[in-house]
């Protein structure tokens, strides 16, 4: 008797419920939001962007996604490609609808205690850096500069600071494996 | 032909929102191929996360106040590894004494200001300090908050890439404002407490980017504060000719900074 093909083709797609909508915005709406900025628009501009997409998405893509990432990349890539064809066309985008607003605006207290917990982990993991390595991450992730402005500002070459750079990111993953969390 | 890996700092180029949309669109193209690259992206969007709200900032200080005697006993711990035994130390600290040498003759040869007109005279920083909306409104905001945790020189490298980025902006004025009063804040100079003086060339590059201001203002309050600014820029330079123009234009506008005139005249320039 023959062996059944396997038709199995990988992971099942993720239920896109409204929780998981709103782990996935609490945790990339600050990329998406930059992402939409890299069209010189001003940050509201790009908010609305993001709340135009997702909203769009929820409501009318059939597309299944198989992992957040996944979702995240997608949703990535359309604001990018909305903030574009807003631009050339000189529209604006008109944000949430008024019961998705309703809905996300108190996200953050009713997302996933485990997201949370993981954001709580990153702040404590970043918070412990050594002082040098701590200002690198601040300058590269907060006030946004190139490394060939951070070297010009702290008199360090390039090359050392993508190291650090590097040594902090894996020094904040390691901590963060030994409490459990996958990154 | 193998491809050569990808640099994964352009990732924190693509999470800050530093790439052109069409690069951001060719890199988000490579994550969704690669797994890896896709959890360094989700690394360091929540990098990002943890240092934007702020929140890895208040963690840090929460474990500066705790256990204060050991944490100050592992931060000496650490510097000593960083700089080597103690032997090592001598000879970095025999050219710190050199170096101080020289400089304290360096200090006598500067045009060291009086307690009083260094006090006169100093900028602390920008007066005018709002939360702008608009393109390029991160940068503003950031820097001034940048200068006000102390960060000056980060502040100002960041005001100089929105004014370069953004010639014709509605904010570009206040900009140029910010970055002179950032300017002649930072030129303040200030030894063992009783040498002061100010640094020439960090006044002057002050005093251009408050002209840069007045060329392209037109709200009286930035007009009024960057010739406030000026003039205090030309006393710090001893150029009471051009100091007294610019506060002549400030008394005529008869806005906040008439009575300031007034004092500034009488204190300084008349040698009252």
């Amino acid at each position: 008797m023959r062996e059944p093909i396997s038709h199995d083709v990988g992971p099942p797609p993720i239920a896109l419920s409204m929780d998981v909508w709103k782990t996935a915005y609490i945790k990339y709406r600050r990329f998406w939001t930059n992402l939409a900025k890299t069209t010189h628009i001003s940050n509201d501009e790009a908010e609305d962007v993001v709340h135009a997409v997702v909203s769009s998405i929820m409501e009318h893509s059939p597309k299944q996604f198989q992992s957040l990432e996944h979702l995240r990349n997608y949703v990535a890539k359309s604001v990018l490609n909305k903030a574009i064809q807003d631009k050339r066309k000189r529209n604006k985008s008109t944000g949430w609808s008024e019961s998705l607003e309703a809905e996300f605006s108190i996200c953050v207290e009713q997302a996933d205690p485990a997201l949370l917990e993981q954001q709580e982990a990153f702040r404590e993991a970043v918070a412990r850096l050594p002082e040098r390595d701590f200002e690198i991450i601040k300058l590269r992730f907060y006030s946004g500069f190139r490394f060939a402005e951070i070297s010009e500002m702290l008199g360090v070459p390039i090359s050392t600071l993508k190291s650090r750079e590097e040594a902090a990111l894996r020094r904040i993953r390691t901590w963060m494996r030994r409490r459990g969390f996958d990154v | 032909m193998t491809q050569k890996p990808m640099d994964r700092t352009v990732i924190d180029d693509l999470v800050t929102g530093k790439l052109s949309p069409d690069e951001s669109l060719r890199i988000l193209d490579l994550i969704e191929r690669e797994p890896d690259l896709s959890r360094e992206l989700d690394m360091r969007v929540a990098v990002m996360d943890a240092v934007v709200s702020g929140r890895a900032d208040d963690a840090r200080q929460k474990q500066a106040q705790e256990s204060g005697i050991t944490r100050t006993i592992k931060s000496v711990r650490e510097v000593i590894a960083s700089y080597g035994t103690g032997r090592q130390l001598a000879i970095p600290l025999a050219l710190i004494g050199a170096l101080l040498l020289v400089g304290i003759g360096v200090l006598r040869s500067l045009p060291l200001q009086s307690a009083e007109r260094y006090a006169l005279l100093k900028v602390e920083s920008p007066e005018v300090d709002v939360n702008v909306r608009g393109v390029g409104e991160d940068d503003i905001n950031t820097a001034h908050m940048l200068f006000r945790d102390g960060k000056h020189r980060q502040a100002i490298l960041l005001l100089e890439r929105f004014t370069k980025a953004y010639p014709q902006s509605p904010m570009t004025a206040y900009a140029e404002y910010s970055l002179g009063a950032m300017y002649l804040a930072s030129a303040n100079r200030r030894v063992l407490g009783v040498l002061q003086w100010f640094d020439r060339s960090t006044v002057e590059a002050g005093l251009e980017h408050l002209a840069a201001s007045l060329d392209c203002s037109r709200s009286p309050r930035i007009i009024e504060e960057s010739h406030w600014l000026r003039a205090k820029g030309l006393l710090m330079l001893n150029d009471e000719v051009r100091a007294r123009q610019e506060l002549a234009v400030v008394a005529a506008q008869h806005g906040v900074r008439e009575s300031d005139v007034r004092r500034l005249e009488g204190r300084i320039i008349r040698g009252e």
